[in-house]
């Protein structure tokens, strides 16, 4: 659709697209990018519990690979050239991990300690 | 990715001030804690017999479920606390209890402040996104300033405000850039599992309890309704000693006191590790026998190291001050950073536009406000005393009051004198330091000599630091008065700050 309209001001390096763009930018990194790596990290851990680690362990790593995920995710949704192509990515591949994870349980839920 | 850092930045910057001042104060929580309840500053001294200090005050509380705090060196008190009842603070050597403390201290305000505002969920939430952001901040100035090696080592201090806040922001950023990354990185991985709870939520459909106590350990089970004679202590500790090493034990945890199936968790301290907080000895309280340990699994330990790094509770003094250093270098340069955004602002527009001065008045409260705030805090605690109370509010709400109140008035001065503000606030600042410090001695008695003679270094310590404070506060003040006047006198009327070379 073209180049990205400056704002009234001449386009300045710093801002070359115009607050509400910007904001739009805002949203879809932080927000999306959190939904999607949240989507992303439970398929995980119902996938590493499926294949054999211990559940607690498979929620832990899953846990911490969550955060890792979303820092690229936030900085390329926030730096994409495209952003409505990079929002219907994140869309689609968010859904799928979150359908895989409630769709796909582990057989028997974990036995809880027993002293 | 200059858009994304300053934009980000200039969001989030105050949030992220006010976590990492907040955060590098609690590297010495514990300190500022017996500043704040002088009642506490005790000579360390080994606990001799826990039962001898507890048992008749446990007595009271049958069926309870309680947490006993061990004493440290650098909280010299026993603190234990029942549901069921107030915490209770015990001189370790004569088991006499203290005085309430009637303040909320480091532990209870500085601390949370940090990590969620005092604003429960939203407040975690709102720093979690926060600390995002920072990550981002981190990535993008580091793409930003490529050539690190080149800005590194330029620091012109005489050049105009920008350039210096620009060397000075790039500096403090990379200079312990690790440091950056590793706190940040580590604060969210610590509460991994309060911001991605789908993960466990998932594999345990919900079950939160049983998620915490297969990773982390703990264990339940239902009281019984017959009672028992109360357990002894002492031999616990006497095998978590021979298990540990001596002096290992942090807490005990005695759930179902007085009951015939309660039992007793003896958390680990590891001083002299990163990672702490998952190794538990578990004992039956009726019988004083050993049943399971818990260790944890590797990817929980692995999580407990990351988490350590954050949580500092290992004893390596020069480490402790490296952190507080880095968290400084820090705040410095947030602060940098939205004086470059401001000055580039400045010089794009007319310094007397309505959004540059909303900024702006915004900047010196989200900075100098929460500095100010937190002065007024410690002030406040030395000038009420303990059973201070207006109406309903004792001394912690007041203590509260003072700082939101404080916070509030330098947003509000902020608004109505612009510019002239940040010189006015640094008078102020260094005027409450001093004024605290004065306030510790007058109240406690505990001047520096004696401090430092009866071993309540942490005391001294933070004499020194507020003096030190109030120094670096009143040099800026006369720095920037000095400026102001030079402007004024060249031009004939208050304009911009000039470019310091001029000085």
């Amino acid at each position: 659709m073209g180049a990205t309209t400056a704002s009234a001001p001449p386009p300045r390096a710093e801002s070359s697209m115009s607050t509400r763009r910007v904001v739009l930018r805002f949203v879809l990194a932080f927000v999306g990018g959190y939904a999607f790596s949240a989507a992303v990290s439970n398929a995980l851990a119902v996938v590493l519990a499926r294949a054999g680690l211990e559940p607690a362990e498979a929620a832990v790593l899953a846990g911490m690979l969550g955060v890792l995920i979303y820092l690229p995710t936030l900085l390329w949704a926030f730096a994409a050239r495209r952003p409505r192509q990079a929002a219907l990515l994140l869309l689609v591949v968010g859904a799928c991990a979150q359908l895989l994870a409630s769709q796909w349980l582990p057989e028997q839920p974990p036995a809880m300690q027993v002293g | 990715m200059a858009l994304l850092h300053s934009w980000v930045g200039v969001v989030l910057g105050g949030v992220l001030f006010a976590s990492f001042w907040m955060g590098t104060l609690s590297v010495f929580g514990r300190e500022i804690d017996r500043w704040m309840m002088p009642e506490t500053r005790l000579a360390p001294t080994p606990l001799a017999s826990l039962d001898q200090l507890l048992a008749g005050r446990l007595a009271l509380h049958r069926g309870a479920d309680c947490t006993v705090r061990l004493p440290s060196d650098r909280e010299p008190i026993l603190v234990w606390h029942c549901n069921d009842g107030e915490p209770e603070r015990l001189d370790p050597l004569t088991g006499r209890a203290l005085a309430p403390a009637q303040t909320l201290g480091a532990s209870g305000f500085i601390v949370p402040f940090h990590f969620n505002l005092r604003l429960a969920d939203a407040g975690t939430w709102l720093i979690g996104f926060a600390a995002m952001g920072m990550l981002a901040l981190l990535a993008s100035g580091v793409i930003i300033h490529r050539r690190i090696f080149r800005d590194l080592f330029t620091f012109r201090p005489r050049k105009a405000l920008l350039r210096s806040s620009l060397d000075l922001h790039a500096v403090t950023g990379v200079l312990a850039l690790p440091f950056h990354v590793l706190i940040t990185l580590s604060g969210l991985i610590l509460a991994s599992w309060i911001y991605f709870p789908g993960t466990w939520e998932h594999v345990y459909q919900g079950d939160a309890g049983a998620f915490t106590r297969d990773a982390f350990g703990g264990h339940w089970r239902e009281a019984s309704e017959e009672s028992t004679r109360l357990t002894r202590l002492d031999d616990m500790l006497a095998e978590a000693d021979r298990h540990w090493g001596p002096g290992s034990v942090l807490s005990l945890d005695l759930r179902h006191v007085g009951d015939a199936v309660g039992f007793v968790e003896l958390h680990r301290a590891s001083p002299e590790r990163v990672s702490g907080g998952l190794e538990r000895l578990h004992f039956d309280a009726a019988t004083g026998a050993r049943r399971a340990d818990f260790e944890g699994r590797p990817l929980a330990r692995v999580q407990r190291f990351i988490a350590g790094v954050h949580l500092l509770q290992f004893r390596h003094w020069p480490l402790r001050w490296l952190y507080f250093s880095c968290g400084v270098a820090a705040c410095i340069t947030i602060v940098t950073g939205f004086i470059c955004w401001l000055e580039g602002r400045r010089e794009r527009h007319a310094p007397h536009r309505t959004d540059a001065r909303l900024v702006e008045a915004l900047t010196v409260g989200s900075v100098l406000g929460i500095l100010l705030a937190t002065l007024a805090f410690f002030v406040s605690n030395r000038l009420l005393p303990a059973s201070a109370s207006v109406g309903a509010f004792e001394r912690p709400e007041l203590e509260v009051a003072a700082f939101a109140v404080t916070w509030l008035c330098s947003y509000g001065h902020a608004a109505c004198r612009g510019r002239a503000a940040w010189e006015r606030q640094c008078w102020v600042l260094g005027a409450l330091a001093l004024t605290a410090v004065l306030l510790n001695w007058y109240t406690t008695q505990d001047y520096p000599h004696r401090a430092l003679a009866r071993g309540s270094y942490g005391v001294a310590g933070m004499d020194a630091l507020l003096l030190l404070a109030t120094a670096v506060a009143w040099r800026c003040a006369q720095h920037l008065r000095r400026a102001t006047a030079l402007a004024i006198t060249a031009a004939g009327e208050p304009v911009a700050l000039p470019s310091a070379h001029q000085l």
